[in-house]
């Protein structure tokens, strides 16, 4: 014989068993005492209450909710939360970009080349970079990226997907500004330093 | 129309003046009906409109619902109170995506589970104390009865506490809420037939920590 299944026990004590399954339940020993349990269970349940609060509570928890919902804007208006969140980020990175694109403009003109000067080189294609276009060996933040990178294997599965343009890596670090260099060096310098090497600041601790 | 209006206008008169009849919007939805006399659908579109007022009504009429809910998983009167005004943000910010699908007391209660079980994994529930309770209104009128139900609640409740997540959200929709199989898979984002599965091991558990408790 097939006993009741825990969702037609659950109909069963809840009275929602159709009559087949009462009347197994009724003949079954094991499917009766197993609905008795839960029916008891469910009774000492649904007997404890939640303490009512005072009445005045409620207006009070209506009112902090309506301060509430009025500190944020309408729902339509959702972004804007957003928009003053992003507001100072984004101007700090208005003014990072003007300032990388000011200096890398300053700096790419050679002295006394007056900005007219006939076609630039980066009118040229791209592939006709060499590396003369480099940046010089005296460059530090050069220097650090180049170190840094020495012992990265670009066939790695991760950069399996890029695409494989002999110079491209060296051509887009060439076109970054100073400060973008720098950063990136510092991001280069944080991924590669393994997570379990001492903390310099604490090494005399 | 009066006869004298109807007068004038059959003569060609024009007043030279206007009269401009503006409905007082203060307590009404946008058809000039209260809002309280508003279903949930209607106070949601107002709200929508822009009458942030229409969720006053939107949390008078649920609040309780919510506090209760909230108190059931988290057992102290301070934070079920936390816990609902959070709920109601919640529910205010994604009001543009509630699509009526569900009614919006299942919408506020998949709200409401989700903020619980967020909130109360992050940290050990507190045993239940007569202290935790908010203050009774009701007179006492059996001292001695109302402390050994007290302490049977408390006793009922650390062990729905100690539940598994699901099977506790099921339990409490199901026991103290009385939604259907139905709406507590809605509310839960999962089957009817899960939802009794749930529903019966919940109960066999509960028994079964209930009797290691009294033991």
């Amino acid at each position: 014989m097939t006993h009741l299944s825990p969702e037609q026990l659950v109909d069963l004590v809840e009275a929602a068993a159709p009559a087949d399954q009462v009347a197994h339940a009724a003949s079954c020993e094991t499917c009766r005492t197993q609905a008795d349990a839960l029916r008891e269970v469910l009774r000492r349940a649904a007997s404890d209450t939640v303490p009512e609060p005072s009445p005045l509570f409620w207006e009070h928890m209506a009112a902090r909710v309506g301060a509430a919902v009025r500190r944020e804007h309408a729902p339509g208006a959702a972004w804007t939360i957003w928009t003053w969140r992003w507001a100072p980020m984004t101007a700090v990175a208005v003014l990072v970009l003007a300032v990388g694109f000011g200096t890398s403009m300053w700096k790419g003109l050679p002295r006394g080349m007056p900005v007219t000067a006939g076609p630039s080189a980066s009118a040229a294609p791209a592939s006709a970079a060499t590396d003369e276009d480099l940046p010089s060996q005296d460059d530090p933040s050069w220097n650090l990226i180049a170190e840094l990178s020495a012992d990265v294997v670009f066939d790695d599965e991760i950069f399996a997907e890029l695409p494989e343009a002999p110079g491209l890596a060296d051509r887009a670090l060439q076109q970054l500004t100073e400060p973008e260099r720098a950063e990136l060096a510092r991001i280069l310098r944080e991924e590669m330093t393994p997570s379990s090497a001492p903390d310099p600041k604490r090494a005399g601790d | 129309m009066s006869t004298r209006a109807a007068e004038w206008l059959a003569r060609g008169i024009q007043p030279e003046w206007t009269l401009t009849v503006v409905a007082s919007t203060q307590d009404e939805s946008g058809d000039g009906r209260p809002l309280a006399d508003l279903d949930d659908r209607g106070l949601i579109d107002a709200c929508l409109a822009g009458r942030v007022d229409a969720f006053d009504v939107i949390v008078e009429r649920h609040q309780r619902a919510v506090y209760q809910l909230c108190y059931r998983f988290v057992r102290t009167h301070e934070d079920a109170s936390d816990l609902s005004q959070e709920v109601f943000l919640r529910a205010f910010r994604g009001l543009r995506r509630f699509r009526g699908d569900s009614t919006l007391s299942t919408w506020l209660y998949r709200i409401g589970v989700n903020a619980c079980l967020n909130s109360v994994s992050g940290r050990r529930a507190p045993e239940t104390s007569l202290e935790d309770a908010p203050p009774l209104v009701a007179a006492v009128a059996d001292p001695s009865a109302t402390m050994i139900q007290a302490e049977q609640g408390a006793r009922v409740r650390s062990a729905v506490a100690r539940l598994p997540r699901k099977q506790r959200a099921t339990l409490i929709l199901r026991v103290y809420h009385e939604l259907s199989h139905q709406e507590i898979a809605a509310a839960l984002g999962t089957s009817v037939g899960a939802v009794k599965a749930n529903f019966f091991h919940a109960l066999a558990n509960l028994k079964k920590l209930l009797a290691a408790e009294a033991r």
